[in-house]
């Protein structure tokens, strides 16, 4: 098995993974959406609140700014204070607000400072003249598999790495026209594929040409993974921890089908 | 108020609104707005493209 990586920066990963089959990079891309646990708002008290929004909508917006820094937390459910609440599984975060102001992600004011919004620049809410907010949110980790929110992983997905081969083109340069990523290019007498990557597989140019010139074809051992994150941890760490997770399941199902032997 | 995240993705695109809004406002065309603040897939781009901003219109009548 190859691994190439294109890109690799804190939001952002597209690698080239190779020697492979469909089923074992299709449970990496599962286990980064769903094994890979953050931290998120999970309750929210209100003390005041006489902005436009009711309780509720503020809490849902809370709830959805990613928050860095939960490694060293734990979900409660698994927590030695058995589900109480304590310095292990949660994050006070408060927020005090006087209008006329915009509320942004920065304002909250975390008990812990690795526990902050990964983004301060999200506005939560616009607070006119003698409105006030005032509200302590209580930040827990959780996993996707709970909410939504917990999800660290954006538009994970992976197709088959594109093969083009292009023999006896006529010139007729209708595959340029066709291919909507616009990655084919007429030159010298023939059409050249210019970024193969940014290939879709959607065959449009196959069915353009009427010399039939061109074949479009996925290799299927080789893949093409993207995934972004939001914020709350870096791309590597992201990748890291769902491997790790997946290898965790891997040998415990090892040891339980060693059971059977 | 723009909505936290994507309906469809799940990505952060409320950061971007600010800048988004001003940009608009100063004239500027919002295909190159969006190319510029990295907002790539059309999920994302209705997102900003089709908010309408209504906390303005409700404050009077609180």
């Amino acid at each position: 098995m190859d691994l190439e990586f294109l890109e690799l920066t804190e939001r952002q990963a597209r690698f080239i993974i190779s020697g492979t089959a469909p089923a074992f990079v299709n449970s990496i891309r599962r286990s980064v959406i769903a094994d890979v646990q953050s931290m998120s708002i999970d309750d929210v008290n209100f003390y005041n609140n006489t902005s436009v929004l009711f309780d509720e909508m503020l809490a849902l917006r809370l709830g959805l700014i990613p928050l860095t820094g939960g490694e060293h937390y734990v979900s409660q459910s698994e927590c030695s204070c058995d589900g109480e609440g304590c310095f292990q599984c949660q994050v006070s975060l408060t927020l005090n607000v006087q209008g006329p102001a915009t509320v942004y992600s920065r304002d909250l004011t975390s008990a812990d400072t690795e526990v902050v919004p990964a983004d301060g620049n999200i506005p939560i809410i616009k607070l006119f003249k003698g409105q006030e907010l005032l509200l302590e949110a209580i930040a827990r980790k959780g996993s996707s598999k709970n909410h939504a929110k917990f999800q660290s992983s954006i538009a994970t997905s992976y197709k088959y790495l594109p093969k083009f081969s292009i023999n006896e083109c006529n010139g007729c340069k209708e595959c340029v026209e066709a291919c909507p990523k616009h990655i084919i290019q007429y030159k010298n007498r023939s059409v050249h594929v210019i970024d193969e990557l940014q290939c879709t597989l959607c065959n449009l140019c196959v069915e353009a040409c009427d010399a039939r010139a061109i074949t479009v074809t996925g290799d299927p051992q080789s893949f093409v993974f993207y995934t972004e994150s939001d914020g709350s941890m870096s791309c590597k760490d992201l990748l890291l921890t769902s491997v790790e997770s997946l290898m965790k399941t891997a040998s415990e199902l090892a040891e339980f089908l060693g059971t059977f032997a | 108020m723009i909505p936290v995240r994507c309906f469809t993705c799940g990505a952060v695109i409320s950061k971007h609104w600010d800048q988004y809004k001003d940009r608009i406002s100063a004239g500027e065309d919002s295909k190159m707005v969006l190319d510029d603040l990295g907002v790539k897939r059309y999920c994302c781009r209705r997102m900003l493209l089709t908010h309408k901003e209504l906390v303005d219109i409700f404050a009077p009548y609180q």
